[in-house]
């Protein structure tokens, strides 16, 4: 029984991580455009020519 | 966490005083109607929240209009001119529970958009995290055996709720607290109260050590309903950006050119994509007869253009290689390609469709009519709620009958219903826009159904701007070309309608080996004339057995004369047919002579009885003003009156700016053989709200006499709640495709 005083903090940690995770995610706009990264491998430019 | 809600706390309670000063106006006013500013508005969530912003102009009379848009959550304020009371519109916004954030006028609210989804997402995800975590430690509860550990889950479960009640449900109090203070009903109160009081009670009940605890469910059902929120507001966001004119820009498709543009253009081959797709040093083909939806440099040799949308002036302007050519000029050569350089509202075209008067949503019958339903139905449900819940005192099951008082204003919440209309209409905007036609109000689509009397000018929108020449006369002495080169001299500086047709009908008349004229005068109403040393050369309209001909004339002596004859478009047969099938009649209102006029009445279909000619345009407003419903179709210059005055009006040609001062409608591609479509589409629209308003109503009744019967509850209906907004979303997908 005592193994689960050690899961519970183990669960808050990687859950903690994976809330950690989403928030980066979230405030460096990774979910601002979710549309275009789907289709951006179809355009035919080179990413090179993109920056031009 | 804290951050946000000190940010939050000090923009509810700061002044708005700033926006009245005039170093903040300079940059944030709109630079041309100095009397408007732009919002951006967070927290609005239907048609109702529009409403209740908008209706600040009735109790306001130094505010001239004020116009949500619910798509991308700005609004347009515009004051009279007289005084600035910005400051105290927006905290009066404010005060209706809404967050306001002024935009420059140029700005979309684009960044504020993004941040107020980073805001949700964010929410989203501390409520997600917490409820899976609560609802983990509530299932070991449920069903393992924990032993002498369960109230350390049960606590577990107490610390994680925490943030539920104190950050994750802050929108609820919020919307329950606006709501108290503007006494109007919101489904954010029982969501409040849920909240709040099943912490109290599940608090009170660990604490006696009793085991009915509600936070794995309340978490759960709150995390579903800000999933909902999301969800919806992005649906919005995506389907409601049709409502703005400017949509049509980048809703048109282009053909881009797939292959290097070095190839020949016999293997070109190309795509339909939407213009918004399109990015800068794209090549895109034009053929003839068509607008183009960029601002861009020529690549071919040469084009010929008619830039009649952007300037009124109907006539052929020469391109040549690298030469800029602007959103909305049509090709008159047979095809073009040009290079991308700027899209969408950063196209002349576009920026002038940007400053078109932003739509009010207000206006429009099926808007009121389903506010009315989903007010009632608001209502209804409360009550329903309500008494659901005495019975529940009564009969000393108060928790059982608040779940299902709770589940019955979770199902029955009429955002579908609020939402379904405003979607209709998007959807009927996306479609005209791709017919090529700029909608100024959407209350043309509710109009145009009441129609029963069409009136159409005719030049340009019964013919289409081309001519013939007929019953010419023989030419003697003098070589027809010289001649013809001669007139386009004598008219090289006119405006005049037949000026301009000539330069189109003679594009190819070499003019530079012809005489040298000086002294070249435009007389109004008869013709122009010029000098060759004591020579005196003319070309006016002379009047021969009723016919009006054109002549051209050295000194007294007639050369060569003949009658312009206007080609009557193919398809207006058609049309007018189709128009007189649904009960239409079609009549002609015309400033030219009556054999011309009936010459076109008998070529469309028009009986001669439903032809009006020599008309001033004073006499054309006063002959609509016997028309209570008609539909005046007419170019954006002559017909400023008319188009003006009557019930609802298209301008068929002319520049877009002017036209669209006057007409609710302007058509960028050729005028008439669109109406039909327009019809439809109307039509459509109509017969999609109500499919939408009874499946709402069927939808919601159901789910609550079921919630009422104790069949669902309340984390059942916060699931059905956006199942129902997306059956309304794919209904009318299917029904507008």
């Amino acid at each position: 029984m005592n193994i689960i005083l050690l899961m519970i903090p183990i669960t808050f940690i990687l859950s903690g991580g994976f809330l950690a995770g989403y928030v980066w995610a979230m405030k460096s706009g990774q979910f601002d455009d979710t549309y275009t990264p789907a289709i951006r491998m179809l355009d035919d430019k080179q990413q090179g020519d993109a920056n031009e | 966490m804290q951050v946000m809600d000190v940010m939050e706390n000090l923009s509810a309670s700061h002044s708005f005083d700033y926006l009245d000063r005039i170093e903040f106006k300079r940059i944030f006013l709109n630079q041309e109607n100095a009397s408007k500013m732009k919002f951006y508005i967070e927290g609005m969530r239907c048609s109702k929240c529009v409403h209740r912003i908008e209706s600040l102009v009735d109790h306001e009379p130094r505010l001239k209009s004020l116009t949500v848009d619910l798509g991308s959550h700005t609004a347009v304020v515009e004051t009279d001119g007289l005084s600035s009371i910005f400051g105290e519109v927006a905290s009066r916004i404010e005060k209706l529970g809404f967050k306001v954030i002024p935009i420059p006028w140029k700005n979309d609210g684009q960044d504020q958009w993004k941040n107020e989804s980073r805001d949700a997402l964010l929410r989203l995800g501390i409520a997600g995290f917490l409820a899976a975590n609560i609802m983990m430690l509530a299932l070991a509860t449920y069903f393992g055996d924990v032993g002498p550990l369960k109230s350390y889950f049960l606590w577990l479960q107490f610390f994680l709720y925490l943030p539920v009640v104190g950050y994750v449900a802050i929108p609820f109090y919020q919307g329950f607290y606006a709501g108290i203070k503007n006494k109007s009903l919101t489904i954010d109160g029982p969501m409040a109260v849920a909240s709040f009081a099943g912490f109290l009670v599940s608090f009170y009940n660990l604490l006696q050590g009793t085991e009915t605890i509600y936070f794995d469910s309340l978490s759960g059902f709150l995390f579903l309903i800000l999933v909902t929120r999301y969800w919806q507001k992005s649906v919005r966001h995506k389907y409601l950006q049709y409502l703005r004119p400017s949509a049509l820009i980048e809703t048109f498709k282009a053909r881009k050119i797939k292959n290097n543009a070095a190839n020949g253009r016999a293997e070109a081959t190309w795509d339909w994509i939407p213009t918004k797709d399109l990015k800068k040093k794209d090549v895109i083909q034009v053929h003839r007869g068509e607008w183009i939806p960029v601002d861009g440099k020529l690549i071919d040799e040469s084009a010929r253009f008619d830039l009649s949308v952007l300037n009124g002036e109907s006539y052929a302007h020469k391109y040549t290689k690298a030469a800029s050519v602007r959103a909305g000029s049509k090709l008159i050569s047979e095809s073009a390609r040009i290079e991308v350089e700027a899209i969408g509202e950063n196209t002349t075209l576009g920026n002038i469709l940007a400053n078109i008067d932003a739509q009010s949503m207000g206006e429009l019958d099926s808007i009121k009519l389903s506010d009315v339903a989903s007010q009632v139905l608001l209502i209804t449900v409360f009550s329903v709620a309500g008494i659901i819940l005495a019975y529940g005192f009564f009969q000393g099951q108060f928790f059982n009958y608040f779940e299902r008082a709770f589940a019955v204003i979770i199902v029955a919440c009429p955002c579908a219903m609020a939402f379904g209309t405003p979607l209709v209409f998007s959807f009927s905007m996306k479609k005209a826009q791709q017919l090529g036609l700029v909608i100024k109000k959407i209350s043309f689509f509710e109009r145009l159904l009441k129609v029963d009397t069409v009136f159409l000018d005719k030049t340009g929108t019964l013919t289409n701007g081309e001519w013939s020449i007929e019953d010419e006369s023989e030419v003697v002495d003098y070589d027809k070309e010289f001649l013809k080169a001669i007139i386009l001299k004598l008219e090289a500086k006119s405006m005049h309608p037949i000026a301009m047709a000539l330069r189109n009908l003679w594009q190819d008349v070499n003019v530079s080996n012809t005489i040298e004229f000086h002294d070249l005068e435009e007389i109004k109403g008869v013709g122009v004339r010029a000098w060759d040393k004591d020579v005196c050369w003319s070309f006016k309209g002379i009047e021969i057995q009723g016919k009006k001909m054109f002549a051209l004339f050295r000194e007294d002596k007639c050369l060569w004369c003949f009658r312009l004859n206007a080609q009557v478009l193919p398809q207006a047969q058609e049309i007018i047919s189709w128009l007189e099938e649904h009960n239409i009649s079609c009549n002609i209102l015309s400033g030219d002579t009556a054999g011309e006029t009936l010459r076109v009445a008998k070529a469309v279909g028009i009986s001669a009885d439903h032809c009006h000619f020599n008309m001033t345009p004073e006499g054309k407003l006063e002959l609509l003003k016997l028309y209570p419903r008609a539909l005046m179709i007419g170019d954006g210059y002559n017909d400023v009156l008319a188009l003006k005055n009557s019930f609802t009006s298209i301008a068929a040609h002319g520049g877009v700016d002017s036209a669209l001062k006057t007409a609710d409608a302007f058509f960028i591609d050729s005028g008439l053989l669109k109406i039909k479509d327009l019809f439809q589409i109307a039509k459509m629209a109509r017969r999609q709200v109500k499919i939408n308003l009874y499946f709402a109503l069927v939808y919601n009744a159901i789910g609550a006499l079921m919630a009422i019967f104790g069949m669902i509850n309340p984390f059942v209906a916060a699931i059905l709640m956006p199942i129902s907004s997306s059956l309304i979303l794919i209904a009318t997908w299917w029904g507008m495709r």
